[in-house]
């Protein structure tokens, strides 16, 4: 018995000693040549240098992975960072020739069967990256970096810069399925949630944000994280809910492509989603969707805000029984799932949110509204129907009515005419009966205006405001994705159901 | 460089398009009782409401309003604004008044070119009422 044990453990080593290990690492693109800083001090790395350094002592750990990377070029910070922690990588840089080299080599092992079942490919893409493309030419599942070709100057769409598509990888992962080959995919980027699209049960993506927000660099960044963890933790699933937990430094929003966090991000994404947007200039994700909302955003918001609230009590309330199976299967102590701090922040953030959305409302409804057309006209008569005054919409909500009927009230009536005197009475008839007309409209539609610009500018302290917040929550909901976490993970369907994220062994 | 010559090149064309189409109907002096288009600011004071025209300048105009048409300059009080004005009366110099206003709009003024920003337009000679 004891020898046929020692024969299974000795076949199961070996198994795994030769089952081969593929690391590539792309990207490093969209970063401008010849940056210079404030003081005209020249800049010559890129934001990808601490996620470099990062990942080297996972890359110097894993002695037994063959690796390959197309990265940067032409920045000689992150070449000697390159050169110095990634000394036995070959490099070259990454143009969309050697993004497709790349492809075009790791499909040509798949297919010859060079790599075969129960083998790995760990792809990082650390890179610029776009939206997803949905317009009528082109429908992209995942979506584009920037190679080293230009600098990405718009950060939504990185125009210019040389763009590559990530559904080129369905090529790696379809074959990959196939032949039984494990595929791990962390893209880095922004965007990168839309990236995971290309997970199945048998590729898993990891995500440093959602499809809709932007990823960080720093010293404290999700991406970070994930490259520091890829040195301790055992499994994909390992790395990325540590890392999730740690990374303080971000309004970004991590994923994963676990049948858990499907359900996770599905639950909460979209009600988050404007409590990690910001105003600030270089990333102002807030007015464009303020201005591309329709219909009632307010509303929108109420109803937003109250499905958020739901799934915070729901997770408040299941704590006890979710922290109660952790205990028994994990022996973990028991600790109180405190969401205080992500109410008020999310509470805070609300209301200053729905006062923008009240206001755009406001301005965007006007055109709509037959009778609050801003080019349509309301007449006022007097009482002994004298005098008939017609003004627009736009008029009427630019007179200083009480100015005029204290000016009216002060004229010295004793050296007029009674013709005059009755045309002052009747003047101060119409402008009572505009003036209450005037007040009903800016009480049915709050912060009335006529432009959008004036709605966003009349909050003065918008950015500072809507990026500490961002940064608050992005933090403070952490708790939140994880108690949800552990709570699905722990669902019996979940448990059974194939998850390439936990398979995928380090 | 480039976007510069292209960027001045439309400023001058566009300036210089506003220019040729006032230059086309400029305004006028004052030619007595009529109907005119005119374009001035509204002003009030504690004796009422006035219209001036060419303001500030050696041919400035004050137009006082008959109080039955005040609220409809009520929107365009101390703001550049452009309508048709009917004079009846004699003017003493260059004060008057008017008999009633319409067509009032809001004008944009061109601070580059005075001389065709504010101005009478006579519309239809009259006779003045005695």
């Amino acid at each position: 018995m004891k020898t046929l044990f020692f024969l299974f453990i000795t076949f199961t080593l070996s198994f795994n000693a030769y089952a081969k290990k593929e690391l590539i690492l792309i990207g490093g693109g969209g970063e401008p040549f010849n940056a210079k800083d404030k003081n005209g001090k020249s800049i010559n790395g890129t934001i990808f240098d601490y996620a470099l350094q990062a990942l080297s002592p996972f890359v110097e750990k894993s002695m037994d992975w063959e690796k390959q990377m197309s990265f940067n070029g032409g920045h000689p910070e992150t070449d000697q960072i390159l050169a110095t922690n990634f000394s036995n990588i070959p490099n070259v840089p990454f143009t969309e020739a050697s993004y497709l080299a790349v492809i075009k080599k790791y499909e040509d092992q798949l297919t010859n069967g060079e790599l075969k079942k129960g083998d790995q490919i760990l792809l990082i893409i650390d890179s610029h990256g776009a939206l997803n493309k949905t317009d009528k030419k082109i429908k992209e599942e995942t979506h584009s970096i920037s190679t080293t070709k230009n600098v990405a100057k718009n950060k939504d769409t990185l125009g210019a810069s040389g763009l590559v598509s990530l559904d080129e990888l369905k090529r790696i992962t379809k074959l990959a399925k196939e032949k039984g080959v494990k595929v791990g995919i962390i893209d880095q980027s922004c965007h990168s949630g839309n990236t995971l699209a290309l997970g199945d049960e048998n590729t898993c993506v990891l995500t440093t944000t959602g499809p809709n927000h932007y990823a960080w660099a720093g010293t404290t960044t999700t991406d970070i994280q994930f490259n520091k963890n890829l040195a301790t933790e055992k499994n994909l699933e390992e790395v990325f809910l540590k890392s999730r937990r740690e990374a303080t430094g971000d309004s970004g929003f991590a994923m994963i492509s676990s049948p858990t966090g499907q359900k996770v991000q599905d639950k909460i994404y979209e009600v988050l989603t404007p409590y990690l947007y910001r105003f600030d200039s270089a990333h102002d994700k807030l007015t464009p969707y303020f201005n591309n909302s329709s219909g009632d955003i307010a509303c929108k918001y109420e109803e937003n805000f109250k499905q958020l609230t739901q799934v915070i009590s729901e997770v408040e309330g299941l704590k006890n029984q979710s922290l109660n199976f952790l205990l028994f299967q994990y022996n973990y102590t028991t600790k109180e799932v405190d969401l205080s701090e992500l109410k008020k922040s999310l509470e805070d953030y609300y209301n200053f949110q729905i006062e923008i959305a009240k206001k755009v409302d406001s301005y965007k409804k006007i055109p709509s509204n037959p009778n609050l057309n801003l080019n349509g006209k309301i007449s006022f008569t007097s009482n002994d129907r004298t005098s008939v005054i017609t003004y627009g919409v736009k008029e009427l909500l630019s007179i200083d009515f009480d100015r005029m009927i204290s000016d009216a009230n002060a004229r010295n009536t004793n050296s007029m005419s009674d013709n005059e005197r009755k045309d002052i009475k009747a003047n101060l008839e119409i402008m009572t009966k505009a003036q209450a007309k005037a007040k009903e409209i800016k009480e049915k539609f709050p912060g009335i205006t006529t432009t959008i610009e004036s709605v966003l500018s009349s909050f003065a302290d918008k950015e500072t405001i809507s990026s500490e917040l961002a940064v608050k929550i992005a933090a403070q909901s952490k708790i939140l994705y994880d108690a949800l976490y552990k709570k699905e993970a722990s669902s019996q369907e979940n448990m059974n159901q194939p998850n390439p994220c936990r398979d995928f062994v380090l | 460089m480039k976007n510069l010559i292209i960027l001045s090149f439309i400023s001058l064309f566009t300036i210089s398009s506003l220019f040729a189409e006032e230059k086309q109907k400029p305004y006028e002096s004052f030619q007595g009782c009529g109907e005119y288009l005119v374009a001035g600011t509204v002003h009030t004071s504690k004796q009422g409401f006035f219209i001036i025209i060419n303001e500030k300048t050696q041919s400035e105009y004050t137009f006082k309003s008959p109080i039955k048409e005040e609220p409809k300059l009520a929107p365009y009080i101390n703001r550049p604004m452009k309508g048709k004005m009917l004079v009846t009366k004699m003017i003493n110099g260059t004060i008057g008044e008017f008999k009633s206003v319409s067509e009032l709009d809001l004008r944009i003024p061109n601070p580059l070119n005075p001389i065709y920003n504010t101005g009478f337009r006579l519309l239809k000679k009259m006779d003045c009422q005695k």
